[in-house]
């Protein structure tokens, strides 16, 4: 009852606001006005777990709802959020791809890691602010933080700290609190770690002192009492873990938090952008539920603590954000932080050496041109060589073809000649085709949504 | 405990899960029993599949996968004399010499029967013992993590088939592929060539698909004749005309529950040898069968039947196989760290399903449930491959012969959209397509191409260890500050230096 109102609310709301577009921009092109008549891509940064991740997968779900298109995340991991941000960022501005932006698109720069800015993005909505924390082991002598900051005082190096890859954001909050101390950036020892859930799992073994990451992301060995929480690096202590006092609280007014948010590559027509806007408005203000569930419910469930800016709003925190964070990371402090002892080359060159020790041994032991005994045994044949050519041309066929004809004309025409080549009669193999790539192109595009090339036939 | 097995079920027992098992057991079966394709291959071509499931239907997919392509394997292996899956590769003179004898059928249903109570043998292993070692791994900080990589690595190197040399170079050159890309820890890219898909990595799907898929078809197409008749696969069976059920039964059963309750212990010590080997990193199925069946023929009244036709050996190697499967399953859930190249790709599924494989996972109960699941999987899986693969032994003779010239245009396309599937990106296809003709050259020169996937996954996370232990502390004498990082350590430089020695003291005291 109660979702057949709101679908019909929300009908009715999309055909008005139509009309509005229509109105307002008179001359806009056919497609913007259809918008939206395909599935969604969401662009994240971060892989799979994480509270990024959470947030772009529960957003989906809800476009999914308001906009009535399949909307898909793509997890784009990798080079600590390069990849996800640039892909996201560099899409064709159409509105079908969309991206979730964090923290280190304003980190990435500084760092020269990257030329994308925020500028390079039309802000929609920041949706989760999760601030830094610092936790220890629960039989560790620390009780406070300021117990914690008179030990690095006066044993400079001893503390072993992890949360993150160096350089990101919770190593930046950790030696930002150092460097407001008074103490040096590098007076903990930071551990590069690949995410929170390793890093407490360090931590609880014993092989780091403390872990700097966001409250949530401890959430179940925080209640579980295997880690004590020193403090949380915000203003206000967090609604929802109301027991962690804050910095500020212990004398030390020291705030940083990871943020994520929802944006559009930069040239996206406006009335698009407003669709969106006005789409997650609407869910940020949970007017749509989801199973019974609006949207600011289900990432309080996740223990996920959101900070909703709309459009200006968000983009004058993104600037403010960038200042901050940039005056951070090119301070002396933090200039020194990135560099290290094991250099970037140095496993690569032990495994080269190791592959020229091995090489070395083959060839003395002249086992190099052993054949398989199942290569040696089927003779390789001239017909053979022709067909594999025929295989490789049509990888390769279907890679320059495919995105201009679309995945049904160059999947089809490859499947057939290289059927008809290999030997099948001709009409068994057009059967074979006609059958067989509808199918998958039905099974992957359609039921698993895989971004196949639609391309002349569409389907 | 009691609450979250109850939930398992519960989620277990609903038609979408039961149908994806179904489903999957049904493809296993086919792609196990079709010469050249390998459970590993049938996985790999699955994962793109398990994006779009639930975790519990995704990992069940798998679990049931597995146990019945390796079964499934043994169909060829004992009509044609070409075995399904590298595991069967132990018992394939025994079974086909049975096969010429006319007791094709009942040497089937030996296989059957000891591989489903070899699996449920597994799946017991794997219950007790995975939360026994979580409880210890939960001590485990990044220096044992180091040595646990360095020995997952050497046993996929030492113990893969072939030349020990040709296994550690194949590691070395998986180990340089996860080099490729943004260096998690430096924040540095390497090797990019200016590629920017190249800033995230190699990504190892892509990589697996062409490596066991792609070059598979390079090796058919490469020996591939025109005509259709040189084509079909020589098969001793012959044709049958009757069709009644109970025809049918008699063959396959009969005669198979005595023969099991008659070899028991042998069943057990199969198991048990089974389970164990598949526990060792990079040991899998395969090595399990080839070691049971040593150790059956060495305890065998019989050891002269053994290689001419012995249903003890196909009974007490099957088993083992099976059993190694579900035990394989143990440190990749327990230490994230693959007990076989399938359990490999189940981690970088796991991964991507937001379940990070390590002793935390017996702590969340969410997770928890999720490991029940498997564990009810790999029972119900053993229990649905008795009709299934009856009635796969029936048909078996039909599908063997499925001509390759239709099934290798279909699995390149399958190697195609699968590669391209997973981040929508056509550098992938060319990641699998170079990666698929590197296989190719790699096998052609007998280089294993286990152990170069293996490196290609944990190649980071070893990396990540040995520069997180030297952030720690720069001596490299701190790799073995620890109780069990010594041990660890200690054994794997062991394992690396016993063959290198012994040929050497070998020498010695014969000179003396």
């Amino acid at each position: 009852m109660n979702l057949r109102a709101i679908i019909r609310v929300s009908v009715l709301s999309r055909s008005i606001l139509c009309c509005l577009l229509l109105l307002m921009s008179g001359c806009a092109a056919e497609s913007i006005e259809d918008y939206p008549d395909r599935p969604i891509t969401v662009i994240c940064p971060w892989s799979v777990g994480g509270a990024t991740d959470r947030t772009s997968r529960q957003l989906a779900v809800f476009l999914e709802q308001e906009l009535k298109v399949p909307v898909n995340v793509i997890n784009a991991t990798g080079g600590r959020g390069v990849t996800g941000h640039s892909r996201g960022l560099n899409a064709r501005p159409d509105g079908y791809t969309v991206a979730i932006i964090t923290g280190e698109l304003n980190m990435l720069h500084w760092q020269d890691l990257t030329s994308l800015t925020w500028h390079d993005a039309e802000p929609i909505m920041s949706l989760v602010d999760g601030a830094g924390a610092v936790f220890v082991k629960q039989d560790s002598q620390f009780k406070t933080i300021k117990e914690l900051r008179d030990f690095v005082e006066q044993n400079p190096g001893k503390l072993t700290a992890t949360g993150t890859a160096a350089g990101g954001i919770w190593h930046l909050a950790l030696a930002g609190w150092l460097d407001f101390c008074g103490l040096n950036a590098s007076d903990i020892k930071w551990i590069p770690m690949n995410g929170a859930g390793p890093s407490l799992q360090e931590l609880a073994s014993g092989g780091v002192d403390l872990v700097c990451c966001s409250l949530p992301e401890a959430k179940t060995l925080y209640e579980s009492g295997q880690v004590r929480c020193l403090g949380v690096m915000a203003e206000e202590p967090l609604a929802e873990f109301p027991d962690v006092p804050t910095f500020a609280s212990q004398g030390m007014d020291w705030n940083i938090s990871g943020w994520n948010g929802l944006a559009v590559p930069k040239g996206t027509p406006a009335p698009i952008v407003e669709k969106i806007s006005t789409a997650v408005k609407k869910i940020t203000d949970g007017e749509i539920t989801v199973q019974g569930k609006t949207f600011p419910e289900s990432m309080r469930d996740a223990g996920l603590s959101t900070r909703y800016r709309a459009n200006d709003e968000f983009a004058v925190f993104l600037e403010e954000n960038d200042e901050t964070l940039g005056k951070l990371l090119t301070s002396d402090a933090f200039k020194k932080m990135s560099s290290r002892g094991t250099g970037p080359l140095v496993f690569p060159g032990l495994l080269a050496i190791a592959m020229c020790v091995i090489l070395g041994c083959l060839a003395v032991q002249k086992k190099v041109h052993a054949l398989a005994p199942d290569v040696s045994k089927d003779t390789v044949t001239s017909q053979g060589i022709v067909n594999t050519a025929l295989v490789l041309l049509g990888i390769v066929a279907y890679q320059l073809f495919a995105e201009q004809l679309g995945f049904l004309l160059t999947a089809g025409a490859i499947m057939f000649l290289l059927l008809w080549k290999l030997g099948t009669r001709w009409w068994i193999s057009a059967l074979i085709t006609v059958c067989l790539i509808p199918g998958i192109y039905t099974l992957f595009a359609n039921l698993l949504r895989v971004p196949l090339p639609r391309g002349v036939l569409g389907w | 405990m009691e609450s979250t097995f109850i939930t398992a079920i519960q989620n277990i027992a609903t038609p979408e899960v039961l149908l994806v098992i179904f489903l999957s057991a049904v493809y296993g079966l086919f792609v196990g029993s079709i010469p050249g394709l390998t459970a590993t291959m049938a996985v790999a071509l699955l994962i793109p599949l398990t994006f779009y499931l639930d975790n519990l239907s995704a990992i069940a997919a798998i679990v049931t996968l597995e146990a019945c392509s390796i079964f499934a394997g043994d169909i060829p292996t004992t009509l044609v004399r070409i075995p399904g899956t590298p595991s069967s590769a132990a018992y394939t003179d025994d079974a086909y010499a049975l096969t010429r004898r006319g007791l094709h059928e009942t040497s089937l249903g030996i296989s059957l029967v000891f591989s489903v109570f070899g699996g449920l043998f597994g799946a017991l292993v794997l219950i007790f013992a995975a939360p026994q070692l979580a409880k210890i791994a939960f001590q485990f900080t990044t220096y044992e993590y180091f040595w646990l990589y360095v020995l997952g690595l050497s046993c996929a190197a030492i113990v893969s088939t072939g030349s020990r040399l040709k296994g550690a170079l194949a590691l070395m050159i998986g180990l340089m592929f996860a080099t490729v890309g943004l260096s998690e820890v430096h924040s540095m890219p390497r090797f990019t060539f200016g590629f920017d898909e190249l800033f995230t990595g190699i990504n190892f799907i892509p990589a697996m698909i062409g490596l066991f898929g792609l070059s598979e078809v390079f090796r058919n197409t490469l020996t591939s004749k025109t005509y259709e008749a040189a084509e079909k696969l020589q098969s001793a069976v012959k044709e049958e005309d009757d069709h009644s059920l109970l025809r049918h039964l008699k063959p396959v059963f009969g005669g198979v529950l005595p023969q099991f309750w008659k070899r028991k212990f042998s069943w057990l010590r199969s198991s048990c040898i089974g389970s164990t080997i598949g526990m060792i990193p990079g040991a899998g199925a395969d090595i399990a069968a080839w070691i049971s069946y040593a150790v059956s023929k060495k305890f065998s009244n019989t050891p002269e039947e053994y290689g001419k036709g012995s249903l003890d050996a196909v009974g007490d190697a099957t088993s083992a196989n099976n059993s190694a499967l579900a035990g394989a399953w143990i440190p990749a859930l327990v230490l994230g760290i693959p007990g076989d190249s399938v359990t490999a790709i189940v981690i970088g599924v796991l991964l991507m399903k937001n379940i990070t494989p390590g002793p935390e996972i017996f702590q969340n109960t969410e997770q928890l449930v999720l490991v029940h699941g498997i564990y009810l999987t790999f029972i119900i899986a053993n229990l649905l491959l008795i009709p299934l693969g009856f009635l796969a032994i029936r048909s078996g003779s039909q599908l063997v012969r499925i001509p390759r010239r239709i099934l290798m245009p279909m699995i390149l396309m399958f190697c195609v959209v699968g590669a391209y599937s997973i981040n929508g990106s056509y550098f992938d296809v060319w990641v699998m397509l170079g990666m698929g003709m590197l296989g190719f050259v790699l096998e052609v020169f007998d280089v294993p191409l286990g152990p170069v996937v293996l490196g290609i996954i944990l190649g980071g996370q070893l990396e990540q260890s040995f520069v997180q232990n030297l952030t720690k502390d720069d001596s490299l004498l701190s790799f073995f500050n620890r109780p069990i990082s010594a041990g660890l350590g200690l054994f794997c430089i062991a394992l690396w230096l016993v063959p290198v020695i012994m040929p050497l003291i070998r020498k010695k005291s014969a000179t003396t």
